[in-house]
């Protein structure tokens, strides 16, 4: 006969290892997409896109930033910031511009703690190497804890997954990390490369970091970079193109590719920033670039220049 | 000290000595900066250090610290077994709460010293397999191919699942800040058949039952080295009292080493662990474990210990045979006779002395940060079973990266700077064209171009214009390899966003003809 004792011994542990098997196959249920952090787009009078040029990469950023209205017209008093860098391998130090400089990195993260931000991380989920390694080897690590901000490791279990609006024209759903969907304000920034498939990698392209499962993205690469722009939208993004990786990118991995831009351009607008860059650096028409083109066709931003105000300083 | 205080002593000894290889094994990440060497009970195994060193012929100097095991083992025979090895102490902890069982398969005491036997005739013949059996890299192996993945399995569950409750993020927040991508695994590693590991493991606790500590009275080849030198070692047990067999310290004995005969009490320094239970346990104090040696100068007939093994000529031709016949079988392995396309050793290991050095002891598996380092199965030959290879499909050998090549205790991974490692031919990448999106599919993907770290691209695209079944034009970009340039590091088979096996694939490096 079973105890009284042992039946409940019996049914305890049973419901235990129960409960452990539903948490070992948890999937986080999907959300609807709302991410906090909104694009700001220009005051009238203000320009839509602004290009700093100059040999320090810290003052540029900070000279396209200003023209462009200023960091405290993006980040308020109390907000919780994200950088989002490209910080793609564990093992290209900055020289080779396979990963955003990292004095365009600390100088926004200066500039949003100047506007009051009341915490700014730093995060990229790369391809090659751990995230804590290619913190390191970046240069961004040290750069930005200098500046007062925090490196974030991007754990998995903390994407949740995300339908796409009915925007998307391919995308269903993804996995997106969850705080950049929460954070108040989201500051995308590229380095301009050289890409093997989609010929550049700039702001659009750079939201990949942010996302589980990067690698389905190429399968239809174009099409899938612009929709992952209609849920994840910066407030704001700024290339850094102080160097330019022109041949053998996402990586590098020699000087001979890498050529001096000497610049950093800033807008609200994924669109306009990539196509300027485009035209800027690769010597190529913002609708060569497919996911460019598309971006533009399905109203996530634009690239028609002579109707914009674009704003050129130097520092 | 009385004898109940050296019990407890040696009780606190073991779990500090099990927490520390578990600190240790934690800690063994690419580029830790640790006081003590992350790899010390390795360092320390005098029977991993001589028998690689003879297998390899080479002096492997910061395994000469294995000589202070030896001096140990002079002193303390094996105290060793009772005190400090992490292996005995979770087989003391994971113990049948009653038993009273006598020796009752004394002959079995010889199978370790055969075993020990085999594996040093085996290392004279350049053969190291048998150091599976050491009970260092059975925990090693077992801690890194299969209770820290599981580990890691559970703390994502968890977190995954309670995320949503408020109060708890901060305390995973925290977690996975200060030890995600160090102490923890980057991303969750996979190992093959790690359940088998675990099932061993689980075996060889089990077999406490059918009788105490079963692996080092019978089995454990380390334990087979302190026990030959605990027959000269200063500290060993003795009968210091005459006593009326109550046998209570042979019941307490968890190694067998007290049997009572027709003579009187005896007992057997070789198999005597010094872990005090006998002393504690005899109620008229006729045992002891000291350093004295006054019992020494007794004539031989009123000796009260004796050795439940003497090393005979007849061990001796077995476990030659035994290992002759072992390492020619091996040679008739079909890898012996030609390479298997699989076998991708890590960074710099050449194949044809690798396993003459590698100890099996799952270090570089551990600190590979992809997960990339699996233990083999049958890539070379039951010969190199749980020896490392890099299963790119699992993990790529980071670009950036050589800690294998660092950890390594006996250079069996050749130390090499980051710049020689990235020069160092792993593999050979091969495109399955009949599967490659583009080629098979007339899509675009190539990933692999993307991800291919050498500067120069390894993996380069051709864009084409071509017709498509269905009869479309179209233009696309395809993949190729340039043979010259690839070093097979992986990350392209890694990466392909193919279902199941990758349509780039990683083999073992091979030489093409040369062109006349």
């Amino acid at each position: 006969m079973l105890s009284r004792r042992d039946f409940l011994k019996l049914v305890s542990s049973l419901s235990l290892s129960f409960l452990s098997g539903c948490l070992l196959r948890v999937e986080n249920p999907s959300v609807i997409p709302v991410m906090t952090a909104t694009p700001i787009p220009p005051a009238s009078g203000q320009p839509y896109l602004t290009i700093a040029r100059g040999n320090n990469p810290a003052t540029i950023t900070r000279a396209a930033i200003d023209a462009l209205g200023g960091m405290s017209k993006f980040v308020q008093a109390g907000n919780d910031v994200i950088i989002k860098p490209n910080i793609c391998n564990s093992y290209n130090p900055p020289e080779y511009a396979s990963t955003t400089n990292p004095d365009v990195v600390a100088e926004l993260v200066r500039m949003c703690l100047e506007a009051g931000a009341k915490r700014v991380r730093v995060m990229d989920q790369g391809f090659s190497g751990t995230q804590a390694e290619a913190y390191k080897r970046s240069g961004i690590k040290d750069a930005v804890e200098k500046a007062g901000g925090q490196m974030e490791i991007m754990p998995s279990a903390k994407y949740v997954k995300v339908d796409f609006p009915a925007t998307s024209r391919d995308l269903q759903s993804q996995h997106i990390y969850q705080d950049i969907l929460k954070a108040d304000v989201l500051i995308n920034v590229p380095i301009a490369k050289h890409h093997g498939s989609a010929q550049v990698t700039l702001a659009m392209k750079n939201l990949m970091g942010v996302i589980l499962n990067r690698n389905n993205i190429h399968l239809a690469l174009n099409q899938r970079i612009a929709d992952l722009s209609t849920v994840i939208k910066p407030t704001l993004n700024v290339i850094d193109a102080y160097r330019v990786l022109t041949s053998h990118g996402p990586t590098g991995g020699s000087l001979d590719y890498v050529m001096m831009g000497n610049a950093v351009i800033a807008s609200h607008d994924p669109v306009a920033t990539d196509g300027y860059a485009t035209q800027l650096f690769f010597k190529m028409k913002p609708q060569d670039i497919g996911y460019i083109k598309i971006g533009a066709e399905m109203g996530l931003g634009r690239y028609d220049f002579d109707q914009l105000n674009v704003k050129e300083v130097s520092s | 000290m009385t004898a109940k205080r050296l019990r407890f002593a040696r009780q606190l000894t073991q779990i500090i000595s099990v927490i520390l290889f578990f600190v240790l094994a934690l800690l063994t990440y690419r580029g830790v900066e640790s006081l003590i060497p992350v790899d010390l009970y390795v360092l320390l195994n005098p029977l991993v250090a001589f028998t690689a060193m003879i297998a390899s012929r080479t002096v492997i100097a910061v395994m000469l610290l294995a000589f202070a095991a030896i001096v140990f083992g002079f002193v303390f025979g094996r105290a060793w077994c009772g005190w400090l090895c992490p292996l005995g102490a979770i087989l003391d902890w994971f113990s049948p709460r009653e038993w009273r069982t006598p020796e009752t398969h004394r002959n079995w005491k010889a199978i370790k010293y055969v075993l020990l036997l085999m594996i040093i005739f085996a290392a004279l013949l350049g053969n190291l397999s048998l150091l599976i059996f050491d009970p260092i890299t059975i925990l090693n192996r077992t801690v890194i191919a299969a209770v820290l993945p599981m580990f890691n399995v559970i703390l994502v569950g968890v977190e995954s699942a309670l995320n949503p409750v408020a109060p708890m993020q901060p305390i995973f927040n925290w977690i996975e800040q200060s030890f995600r991508g160090t102490v923890l695994p980057a991303q969750q590693t996979f190992y093959q058949l790690g359940w088998m590991l675990a099932l061993f493991f689980v075996g060889l606790i089990g077999l406490n039952w059918i009788v105490p500590r079963f692996w080092c009275r019978y089995l454990c080849v380390l334990g087979a080295v302190y026990g030959l030198q605990a027959k000269i070692s200063w500290l060993r047990p003795r009968v210091v009292n005459d006593c009326s067999y109550c046998a209570v310290c042979m019941n307490a004995c968890p190694t067998g080493a007290i049997v009572v005969t027709k003579d009187g009490l005896k007992v057997d320094p070789t198999e005597c662990i010094a872990c005090m239970d006998c002393v504690t346990e005899c109620p008229e104090s006729v045992i002891a474990i000291n350093f004295s040696t006054a019992d020494r100068r007794l004539p031989k007939a009123q000796s009260r210990t004796y050795s439940s093994f003497n090393l005979s000529r007849r061990h001796f031709i077995v476990s030659a045979l035994a290992s002759i016949s072992s390492v020619a079988l091996f040679r008739t392995a079909p890898s012996a006779q030609y390479h298997d396309a699989w076998l991708v050793r890590p960074p710099g290991a050449q194949a044809d002395d690798f396993l003459s050095k590698c100890i099996r002891c799952s270090e570089c598996i551990k600190v590979c940060p992809t997960g990339g380092l699996q233990p083999s199965l049958f890539e070379s030959g039951l010969e190199g079973i749980w020896s490392p290879i890099l299963v790119s499909r699992i993990g790529y050998c980071d670009y950036g990266c050589n800690a294998c090549g660092q950890i390594c205790p006996t250079d069996a991974i050749p130390p090499l700077t980051l710049e020689q490692k990235r020069n160092e031919i792993i593999g050979i990448a091969y495109i399955d064209r009949d599967r490659c999106i583009p080629w098979a599919n007339y899509r675009t993907c190539v990933v692999c171009e993307e991800m291919c770290p050498v500067p120069q691209k390894a993996v380069r695209l051709e864009q084409v214009d071509v017709v498509t079944p269905e009869g479309k034009p179209i233009r696309l970009q395809r993949p190729h390899v340039v043979y010259d340039l690839c070093i097979g590091c992986g990350i392209c088979e890694y990466q392909c966003p193919l279902e199941g096996p990758s349509a780039i694939r990683v083999y073992a490096p091979t030489k093409l003809p040369a062109i006349e």
